[in-house]
């Protein structure tokens, strides 16, 4: 990593999310109710919907064996055409919206409880940010992932070798290898490394986990305000609680907390740290503002996301994205967007139906 | 449906050893329903809907199982358990009309977590020893590996073989986590000589003539499995020693790195010829 990382970096994790949440916030009319949240909001929104346009461009063009330079260039036009697109068409509509409700708080730097939660919520994350900057936690799982991002990294091409070895593997992907082309997270990790000029290593072992932890917790705050009401204070301590109890939810290696606090750079661990969380505060969205039915979309997007974690996300996605929207179908009576529900779900149900296909042969890549 | 609900359990229990949050979850939950109504509809029955559809022993044997395959236990994720028991004590602190009750009442549901749970970091982590945060032997054997040859064809030890690859993909493996059975199915060959080359002393002249028959070049071993060793002489082997012992089974000693014999496999004569 050096100085000319730093960039790239902020390209990636902040201006194009940012700028990629405002635009999908609006579309769907999600807001709340303060531009610091409205900007956490926009983070969140932004990186999955960086993640989903990825898994579109992407899996078609590994299943095709195109150059990662294609997957890259494809991806960036796509995200530019939406800004375009975008700005063009809002250009007389306020720019920035924000809930009805903005102004009835007092701004946080005066809230003195708010600001000691705050600090509380700073020194727990930070704990745990500073574990994963300065340690070093070794999973065998990486000779697959962080191998598969090294080697497009620095050849261009993408899941034809075998990551254990080395050696080309053109013919066919086998066994948990398949999950790989419908989940490409590693790619998506050596595109990043590529835009900041980054070994993928370094990326994903120190960079990513910090920015996914600090992602996680803004959707857990965003979580906070929608649950108690967007009293801010209330909403921080239930973040602080989250990350205090992330430190003991452990004991198996099985649980939600190991992932995101042991290897969240791995696509399954984003789906546990970032994804899950992600989809229940939609639903703690949509349950309280019944009213907002176009929100219901961005679980499209979600989903989308999630497909391109891991083999695992596709799955969990649609599993919860399924049984919630069941819920508020039922309990908040939107019979009328039954018709939604397979729609949201139709990349889960693509790439996991595609997959299931070539794994059992009736497809030969 | 017992035999479901046995592996149910089971899973449950391996699941959430070593903590209770599982039961603070349940708790959480019944404190909710009574005491935050209007919470009922947005997140209590939400959340007892998934744990009663994730913990199913019907569903188990007719979806769970099938779509989550050996990891049934990764559908636990989708159980809301820490937001549950954050919520429920965000909402029993609210009750509370004075600060110090307030703060009280958290540090008592913090100290509870903190007893019955466990640490997560213990025994998981150590000290970063370089940017990529590899084990430094495995970096600098690569780098050696990447010194002698472009694209270099190694043997490497089990305990470098995870970790060689994330650092440069130009070195290329015999056999790499392949070999503990992990996704790909190992040639009969390459798994031949990874089981040499975990015995204290492996038969070099037949790791050797494998290396040579794929075109491998290098071998990288721990210096007891050069021939000859005896590890109450270890101390008094240099270089010249490793030379003779290795020679002898056909390599040629290049370098000890990090306590990694780098060697090279010499091809027979009429081979070369």
């Amino acid at each position: 990593m050096s100085i000319l990382s730093i960039p790239g970096l902020i390209a990636v994790f902040l201006v194009i999310p940012g700028i990629c949440g405002f635009i999908l916030t609006d579309l769907l009319h999600i807001y709340e109710s303060s531009a610091v949240r409205r900007f956490a909001l926009n983070l969140a929104w932004g990186n999955l919907l960086m993640w989903a346009a990825f898994e579109a461009v992407a899996v078609p063009m590994i299943l095709l064996r195109q150059d990662f330079r294609n997957v890259i260039l494809l991806w960036l036009l796509i995200l530019a055409a939406a800004v375009i697109i975008f700005v063009s068409a809002r250009k007389k509509a306020p720019f920035i919206r924000l809930h009805g409700k903005q102004g009835k708080h007092t701004g946080l730097f005066r809230d003195r409880t708010a600001m000691v939660l705050l600090l509380l919520l700073l020194v727990i994350a930070g704990f745990q940010c500073a574990v994963y900057l300065f340690g070093m936690h070794l999973d065998e799982d990486d000779s697959r992932f962080i191998a598969h991002a090294v080697y497009t990294w620095k050849t261009d091409r993408m899941l034809t070798e075998n990551p254990a070895t080395g050696e080309l593997n053109l013919r066919n992907w086998g066994g948990d290898y398949l999950k790989d082309a419908f989940s490409p997270w590693m790619i998506y990790i050596a595109m990043v490394s590529r835009l900041a000029a980054m070994h993928p290593a370094v990326l994903a072992h120190t960079v990513l986990p910090v920015i996914l932890l600090i992602l996680g917790y803004l959707i857990y705050c965003l979580i906070g305000v929608e649950l108690f009401d967007e009293d801010r204070r209330k909403a921080l301590l239930f973040c602080v609680i989250v990350a205090f109890l992330q430190l003991f939810f452990a004991g198996s290696t099985d649980t939600q907390s190991e992932f995101a606090l042991l290897r969240i750079w791995q696509g399954k661990a984003v789906a546990a740290g970032v994804g899950i969380p992600m989809i229940l505060y939609c639903f703690v969205y949509l349950y309280r503002h019944t009213e907002e039915e176009r929100a219901f979309w961005i679980l499209l997007i979600a989903d989308w996301a999630c497909c391109l974690l891991s083999g695992m996300g596709i799955i969990l996605a649609a599993s919860m994205i399924g049984i919630c929207s069941a819920w508020y179908i039922f309990a908040f009576h939107k019979w009328k967007m039954i018709w939604k529900v397979p729609v949201v779900l139709l990349p889960s149900v693509c790439y996991g139906g595609i997959y299931y296909l070539c794994k059992i042969g009736r497809i030969v890549l | 449906m017992t035999e479901a609900s046995r592996q149910v359990l089971d899973t449950v229990r391996e699941s959430f050893a070593g903590n209770w949050f599982l039961l603070l979850w349940i708790i959480s939950l019944i404190y909710l329903f009574f005491a935050e109504k209007e919470k009922r509809r947005m997140f209590v029955y939400p959340s007892i809907l998934l744990g009663v559809l994730i913990f199913n022993p019907i569903l188990y044997w007719y979806v769970w199982d099938k779509l989550f395959d050996y990891a049934y236990w990764r559908a636990f994720w989708m159980v809301p358990v820490l937001p549950a028991i954050a919520a429920a004590a965000v909402s029993l602190a609210g009750r509370m009309r004075r600060k110090s009750v307030k703060a009280g009442v958290i540090a008592a549901v913090l100290a509870v977590s903190a007893v019955t749970g466990t640490f997560i970091y213990k025994d998981r982590f150590v000290r970063a020893q370089n940017r990529c945060k590899l084990p430094q032997a495995s970096i600098d054997v690569a780098d050696a590996l990447l010194a002698l040859d472009s694209e270099p064809r190694a043997t490497v030890d089990a305990s470098l073989f995870c970790y060689i690859r994330q650092y440069s993909p130009d070195i290329h493996l015999m056999y790499g986590r392949d070999a503990w059975g992990y996704i790909d199915i190992i040639g009969n060959g390459s798994y031949s000589v990874y089981q040499q080359m975990i015995l204290p002393q492996p038969d070099l002249s037949y790791v050797r003539s494998c290396m040579l028959d794929w075109k491998y070049d290098y071998l990288v071993m721990l210096p007891s499995q050069a021939p000859g060793y005896r590890q109450e002489d270890a101390e008094s082997y240099d270089s010249s020693f490793y030379s003779d012992a290795l020679g002898s089974a056909g390599f040629e000693y290049l370098e000890n790195v990090d306590g990694y014999l780098i060697c090279k496999a010499i091809p027979d004569e009429t081979e070369t010829e």
